[in-house]
């Protein structure tokens, strides 16, 4: 059904297959900077990408390099790299990593479009103007936050272990570049891991209160995408046309959640990050089963028509209607399990290491408070949030 | 001009019925006690200066009224009277008109869910069951009846 209203937004260029990399030469020029800063991390830097992408520069060479983003950038790390930007009098961002790394150039561009020092002084949901216009290129080396094309960042508050989010259309990009080369590296348990938060964020924007057409279709795209080839590029790291694939799905996954937003799954997730250090996309892998049968009596109708997109025509036509909803949820559970069986996926939180049972009810306590639950179709009380946490625990 | 007039009384109302439900309302209570003391929470019905607003104080003794010239630690701030409107008379909520993009949010979203949970509450309370019903995702189970939140509101209780 059509919204009311609705808004949808992605302004960002994509540059997506073959030799994508080496256009980033080009599109740095074709949007005027002259003084590029990288920003990566050191992971990257030891597996040889980093190089790869300071190759692909050659005609424009960075003023400023910088790599030791951690794996969940704060707000002090932002606030630094601002600082050597402005020392460094760069003119421009290259971000090559993860949705860290990413967020973390999202959140320097912020600072430096609007002067300011100070992230936390910026926080806040479409308050803010363009500001000064900072060209920002960026290449995931993951293909599961979508941070690519999003207007979302996450960024850590140490001090008080929470997951602040910006939200504003001016954090996206200006060019997004998608080489396979750039995810191959990428082992099976995390392609794994970073996968199901693809399909998460998939999910969760075909069935959150914001969902419009535009959202909808990307989220179906993305889904099938992931369904076909996530275990492919799982098990075959090489495969360039499932990495490609997988990037894609990241991406169109992102841009529908960053127009529809997520739900319970991220907000429950995000305290769990927040809190015992949860890897987001683990975290997502295991929630979501657990959150989407929560959900399940508010949406029988949208988890009914997501297994088409999930388990494929043939299970959809063989599945009677009223078990479709159901039968949606076993097929991200039976897929999360041979994940698990392939490269150790966790399929519960204490399965992690990182969270204790004296933890749930902390978590819950954070949960509610997420900016993503207001999205969630069915109200989450701390009281069902722990409940949730207790099952998938 | 009408509309500014009934989001003045509304706001009223909503700071006022919140007072009467911190005193009656357990769970209201809870959702301003978990938020930090001293925090300030402004609603403005539109970005144009002179419309109506209301800003809130999570003070030691209880919800009281901020100045009107500070600026407060989260704000609201609706794109237009029209859709602030549409929200303050219960034609939509407030996680519908966040969906639709009705207003901005400048400060930590976190601290503002607690604020916006307790908004939710009173509105369960101001608004007919069969209005709120409409609009809210859950309906509070009522400590007081509407009649007596509103009289008390008035009385200033």
């Amino acid at each position: 059904m059509l919204p009311q209203y609705f808004e949808f937004q992605n302004a960002v260029k994509i540059c997506s297959g073959l030799l994508a990399l080496d256009r980033l030469s080009y599109e740095l020029r074709s949007l005027g900077a002259k003084a590029p800063l990288v920003l990566s991390d050191a992971t990257l830097r030891k597996l040889g990408l980093l190089d790869r992408v300071l190759s692909a520069m050659s005609d424009i060479p960075p003023t400023c390099v910088y790599t030791e983003i951690p794996a969940d950038s704060g707000t002090e790390i932002v606030d630094h790299i601002a600082r050597l930007y402005r020392e460094n009098e760069c003119d421009s961002i290259v971000a090559a990593g993860g949705g860290s790394v990413l967020d973390t150039a999202k959140g320097v561009a912020l600072l430096i479009a609007h002067d300011a020092s100070h992230i936390k002084s910026l926080m806040g949901c479409d308050t803010l103007d363009r500001g000064r216009r900072v060209p920002y290129i960026a290449i995931p080396t993951t293909a599961g936050t979508g941070s690519e094309v999003t207007a979302v960042a996450v960024v850590s508050d140490s001090v008080h272990q929470v997951k602040l989010e910006y939200i504003s259309t001016h954090l996206m990009p200006d060019v997004a570049i998608l080489d396979p080369r750039m995810t191959q590296s990428l082992p099976p348990r995390l392609t794994a891991s970073t996968g199901m938060d693809a399909l998460c964020h998939a999910v969760e924007a075909f069935s959150s209160t914001q969902k419009n057409p535009l959202s909808d279709a990307y989220a179906i795209a993305a889904i099938r995408l992931i369904m076909e080839n996530l275990e492919q590029a799982t098990r075959h790291p090489n495969d360039k046309q499932a990495r490609l694939a997988m990037a894609n799905a990241s991406l169109l996954a992102g841009s529908a959640f960053s127009n529809s937003m997520v739900g319970g799954v991220h907000a429950i997730g995000h305290a769990a990050g927040g809190l015992c250090h949860v890897a987001h996309g683990d975290a997502m892998a295991i929630l979501l089963p657990y959150v989407m049968r929560y959900n399940e009596d508010c949406l029988r109708e949208i988890y009914g028509e997501l297994l088409l997109y999930l388990g494929g025509a043939e299970l959809y036509a063989a599945t009677p209607k009223e078990r479709r909803p159901r039968e949606a949820i076993h097929v991200i559970r039976r897929l999360a399990k041979r994940l698990n069986r392939y490269c150790g996926l966790p399929l519960r939180l204490q399965d992690t290491g990182r969270v204790q049972a004296e933890d749930l009810p902390l978590i819950a306590q954070a949960a509610v408070n997420d900016g993503a639950m207001i999205a969630n179709i069915k109200p989450i009380s701390q009281k069902d949030a722990l409940k949730i946490l207790m099952h998938a625990y | 001009m009408i509309k500014a007039l009934i989001c003045r009384v509304v706001l009223f109302f909503l700071y006022r019925g919140m007072r009467v439900l911190e005193v009656y309302d357990p769970q209201l209570r809870q959702e301003l006690q978990a938020l930090p003391q001293g925090l300030t929470f402004g609603i403005r019905t539109s970005p144009h200066p002179g419309s109506p607003c209301i800003t809130f104080v999570n003070g030691s003794k209880g919800l009281r009224k901020g100045k009107s010239w500070e600026i407060p630690h989260i704000l609201i701030t609706f794109k237009s009277l029209s859709l602030a409107f549409r929200v303050l008379t219960g034609l939509e909520s407030i996680a519908c008109a966040y969906a639709r993009h009705s207003f901005t949010l400048q400060g930590n979203i976190n601290a503002a869910m607690g604020f916006v949970r307790a908004m939710e509450i009173t509105e369960g309370y101001l608004f007919p069951a069969f209005w709120a019903k409409r609009i809210l995702k859950r309906l509070p189970e009522k400590q007081i009846p509407t009649p007596g939140v509103y009289l008390f509101a008035l009385l200033g209780l």
